[in-house]
């Protein structure tokens, strides 16, 4: 809720108030979309034909420094053969922020080579050397780039045994053995390939050469774990991992210690087969308990398109509660932790369900654009198949994303007035969120299907104070995926995870962003690595960025078991 | 050799030879390709009476006496196809067909289910022939929401199924009929309706939408008119179909089926406690009729009414013990009761079942059954 929103509140529920001056209204954030202006020039058409359910699940992308002067760059990653219209270029493209708003693209230099249909993107250190990695997904066969430190890039997979040969989609790096290494956990989509005999017509009806499936006709794939030999090399773990012989149709994805005990856990959405909630048994094996933690199905017992998810203390009581979106006339869920790995939904009651119910939606994350101190939500829609207003005449390809704005634990689409940038309908897909101006408010990546990419820098959001947080671990591995840090500002705390993967397709900023309202200064911050090393770092002033690095706190509190 | 002798050799040389089983069987595929039915026919029945165990000869027997429209004795010799091919889907789809035109409707019904059930090796002409004799039965014996996944693969498949918009009216308007029985005042009805569900049914949304609005504006006050398009208006994305919805249950208050779809699209919107109100409406219409149960068994969980919503799930389960949703309903109740053993219980009941219907044919095919 925003300043001012909070103050109407109270003075509609107190009568007169007499408001002093310098609360005069404060015009809320918006969001701009700066991609031209940045030189960020990105996007593939749809190619009617055999491949166009592979582009048009596309849209895959985010933020990573790769380059370690401290500032987000962009990798975006496409998912047709097809050139870049308006530049000519094919394939993947890096772009290096130049610090002034602007981008360079730089991929060639960067050494991104070979032309596949990519997905998603996944960004960590997998070897410790301090320098970002970076897995992309794709449809056949997945690359790993390993950061060479001097501006580029090397592909490693055929070295480093990370060999998925089938539909990759949203993916993930996190530390399951906790042996302070990266892990990777792929989830894979259906089995799809036009160029086998027989296969080219595919189970889609083609309506103007455009097709309109039934996920439900296409045979699932399972997802794969690769365990991280400290070597740069991996195996293949997933059948020891007992997750080998599940069979999904995975979307998005999102690694967090979700039941508190230590060890993280993940959770992988899937299109029309029932999600799966896989707990960490903490002895390198989980168990899918997704039936019995009521997020495998709808409420009704049937399978969902699911697509995207994240990880998120949504109502303030310390354990990370779950999105999922949904295709249309499902409406997106937020499954709300009640301990001991029990979720319930509350996507109605807090507004989402509705909100969303006409809408495919795709990529989501939480993120606090007003820095008020909660969070609010940004979700991507836009219907997977083009023809679908034919088929469906209220249904729409492209819709404007969706911004909902948390009022107390109920959430509200401001998104029409919150910019232009957010009335204009896309075919979205994949949604990063990161700070790339380093101004202490959430940008937005949306990425999008047979269009432009879109950078949607916020303005205004840092008229409230905010923290930022570089986690490093040492004895967990350097990007501490799957901490949990808790931020007290103003008489308020907050806990946030570094979760590994969430949204669809897509990497975030690494650091946590805190909104802190009217906090001139943080009275203390708690962190829980993933090695469950708890520390307790001092207060700080508020809007900075700050970096924590594991075993450094003045006064290390004692492990938490697990 | 001695004349008696030689005369008997000479009398059985003069004599033909009884044919074998190769010249029969052979003899009964060049009838059979050149289209002498009778005599392929005969030849078949020679062949077999040599070689019982022979299927193929089995299943061109039948064939052609279906069609020659001898559909008993057809039916006879595809029953014993099956005996030694029992899971050959074509064979019980032939004899459900067989059983449909003898107006055996409940014997086609089973076969042809299970015929289409075990696959019938992409042969889409007689998918379309199974598809269509299935439906066409379900309707004239009045299993309506039964009929409606055939009549989605039908108008996807082939819309221009001879018989398929016909049914698909009657269908909507509960009308246990066959296509060609449809009465002379209700023609026109029973067509711009069909026209407009099969339009539905073939994801053609545009056109159903013209159709709809045609048909609202000759049979404006048709109960079963508007309950058609408040399902169609609610499936494609607006929400004006629950006021159609609610308008049909005004033009015909013991419109089971119209308060049911009222209750499970509001339990989809959560709203419970209208859920409840419509549900309860159907279970008093109703209460042997699991669906209702079943809904508002839900929507007393949702309000807090464990035991009332208990009760009602359980009932439930017990009307249909397949029902896979409803053992879902029941499983996440007696978690929310704290009755854990009892939830994993149905848990695995309600996964059995669940895989066993993901495996089907009909959801294969893209098409729901009716709901829970």
């Amino acid at each position: 809720m925003t300043v001012p929103r909070l103050l109407l509140l109270a003075g509609g529920l107190l009568g007169a108030v007499t408001l002093p001056a310098q609360t005069a209204p404060v015009p809320p954030p918006t969001y701009v979309d700066v991609s031209e202006k940045a030189g960020l020039v990105w996007g593939r058409g749809l190619v009617s034909g055999d491949w166009n359910l592979v582009e048009t699940m596309g849209g895959g992308g985010g933020f990573l420094d790769f380059d370690g002067d401290g500032r987000l760059d962009v990798y975006l990653v496409s998912s047709s053969l097809e050139p870049d219209p308006r530049t000519g270029r094919k394939g993947d493209s890096l772009f290096r922020n130049n610090g002034d708003g602007t981008f360079t693209e730089v991929t060639e230099r960067a050494g991104i080579r070979g032309l596949r249909r990519g997905m998603g993107l996944a960004v960590g250190d997998y070897d410790g050397d301090g320098r970002p990695d970076m897995y992309v997904s794709a449809h056949g066969s997945g690359v790993l780039y390993h950061n060479e430190g001097d501006g580029t890039f090397r592909d490693v997979t055929a070295r480093s045994g990370v060999d998925n040969r089938l539909w990759g989609c949203s993916t993930t790096f996190l530390d399951y053995d906790r042996d302070g290494r990266l892990d990777l956990f792929v989830s894979n989509y259906l089995e799809f390939d036009p160029t086998k005999p027989g296969t080219s017509r595919y189970p889609c009806e083609l309506i103007d050469g455009y097709p309109f499936c039934t996920i439900l006709r296409f045979e699932g794939q399972p997802s794969v774990l690769y365990r991280n030999r400290g070597d740069g090399t991996f195996e293949d773990a997933s059948a020891k991992a007992g997750i080998a012989s599940l069979v999904g149709k995975g979307m998005g994805v999102v690694a967090a210690d979700l039941d508190d005990d230590g060890w993280i856990d993940v959770f992988q959405t899937n299109d029309s087969a029932p999600n799966f909630l896989f707990r960490n048994l903490g002895d390198g094996r989980f168990r899918d308990v997704a039936l019995e933690a009521e997020v495998a199905f709808d409420p009704s017992g049937r399978t969902t398109g699911a697509m995207a998810t994240d990880a998120e203390d949504v109502n303030g009581d310390g354990r990370l509660d779950l999105l999922v979106t949904n295709f249309n006339s499902q409406g997106t869920f937020l499954h709300t932790n009640a301990g001991g790995m029990r979720f319930v939904d509350r996507g109605a009651i807090v507004g989402l369900s509705m909100a969303t119910f006409k809408h495919s939606s795709f990529g989501a994350r939480f993120l606090d654009y007003d820095n008020d101190g909660d969070p609010d939500l940004f979700i991507a829609a836009g219907h997977p198949f083009a023809p679908v207003a034919k088929v469906w005449p209220e249904i729409r390809y492209a819709d404007p994303p969706f911004l909902f704005e948390n009022e107390g634990g109920r959430f509200t689409n401001v998104a029409a007035d919150r910019g232009e940038a957010l009335r204009v309908s896309h075919g979205g897909r994949g949604v990063a969120v990161g700070d790339y101006d380093d101004d202490g408010d959430p940008d937005v990546l949306l990425i999008c299907v047979g269009e432009p990419v879109r950078l949607l820098r916020n303005d205004g959001g840092n008229r409230g104070s905010w923290l930022g947080v570089r986690l490093v671990g040492t004895r967990s591995g350097r990007d501490a995926i799957g901490a949990r840090v808790s931020v007290t500002a103003g008489g308020q705390t907050q806990v946030r995870a570094r979760v590994g993967g969430a949204s669809y397709l897509t990497a975030s900023d690494p650091r946590l962003l805190f909104g802190l309202g009217r906090a001139e200064r943080v009275d203390a911050i708690e962190v829980r690595w993933p090695s469950g090393h708890l520390e307790r770092f001092p207060g700080t002033a508020a809007s900075r960025y700050v970096t924590l690095t594991e075993g450094t706190a003045p006064a290390a509190a004692p492990a938490k078991a697990p | 050799m001695s004349p008696f002798a030689l005369l008997a050799l000479l009398v059985c040389l003069a004599q033909p030879l009884p044919e074998g089983f190769e010249t029969l069987s052979a003899r009964a595929a060049a009838a059979r390709a050149a289209g002498r039915t009778e005599e392929a026919v005969g030849a078949y029945r020679g062949a077999l009476a040599l070689r019982a165990d022979w299927d193929e000869g089995w299943w061109y027997l039948g064939a052609l006496l279906y069609e020659s429209k001898r559909c008993a004795e057809a039916n006879a010799a595809f029953e014993r196809f099956l005996a030694l091919k029992p899971d050959a889907g074509p064979g019980w789809v032939m004899r459900g067909v067989c059983a449909f035109e003898l107006r055996d409707f409940s014997s086609a019904i089973d076969w042809l289910g299970k015929g289409t059930g075990l696959g019938l090796g992409g042969n889409t002409e007689l998918q379309r022939v199974a598809r269509s004799r299935l439906a066409f039965a379900l309707v004239t014996t009045g299993q309506f929401e039964l009929a409606i996944p055939s009549l989605t693969v039908l108008a996807r498949l082939a819309p221009d199924t001879p018989g398929l918009v016909e049914a698909t009216g009657l269908a909507l308007l509960r009308l246990p009929l066959l296509p060609s029985e449809v009465p002379a005042d209700r023609r026109d009805l029973v067509e711009r309706l069909g026209r407009a569900g099969r339009d539905h049914l073939a994801r053609r949304g545009e056109e159903a939408a013209r159709g709809y609005a045609g048909v609202l504006a000759a049979y404006p006050d048709e109960p079963w008119v508007r309950y058609a398009h408040g399902v169609f208006l609610l499936r494609s994305g607006d929400e004006k179909g629950l006021d159609e919805l609610r308008r049909a249950v005004q033009l015909k208050p013991d419109n089971v089926t119209a308060h049911l779809e009222i209750a499970f699209e509001l339990l989809t919107r959560r709203d419970y406690a209208g859920a409840r109100e419509s549900a309860t409406k159907a279970v008093e219409l109703a209460p042997a009729l699991f669906a209702g149960r079943n809904a508002l068994g839900r929507a007393l969980v949702e309000l807090g009414e464990l035991e009332a919503g208990i009760r009602e799930l359980e009932e439930a389960t017990r009307l249909a013990p397949e029902s896979y949703e409803t053992h879902f309903a029941l499983a996440r109740a007696y978690a929310r009761a704290g009755r854990d053993a009892d939830a994993a219980r149905e848990r695995a009941l309600f996964t059995e079942l669940e895989e066993r219907q993901r495996a089907s044919p009909d959801r294969a095919a893209g098409t729901e059954p009716p709901r829970p």
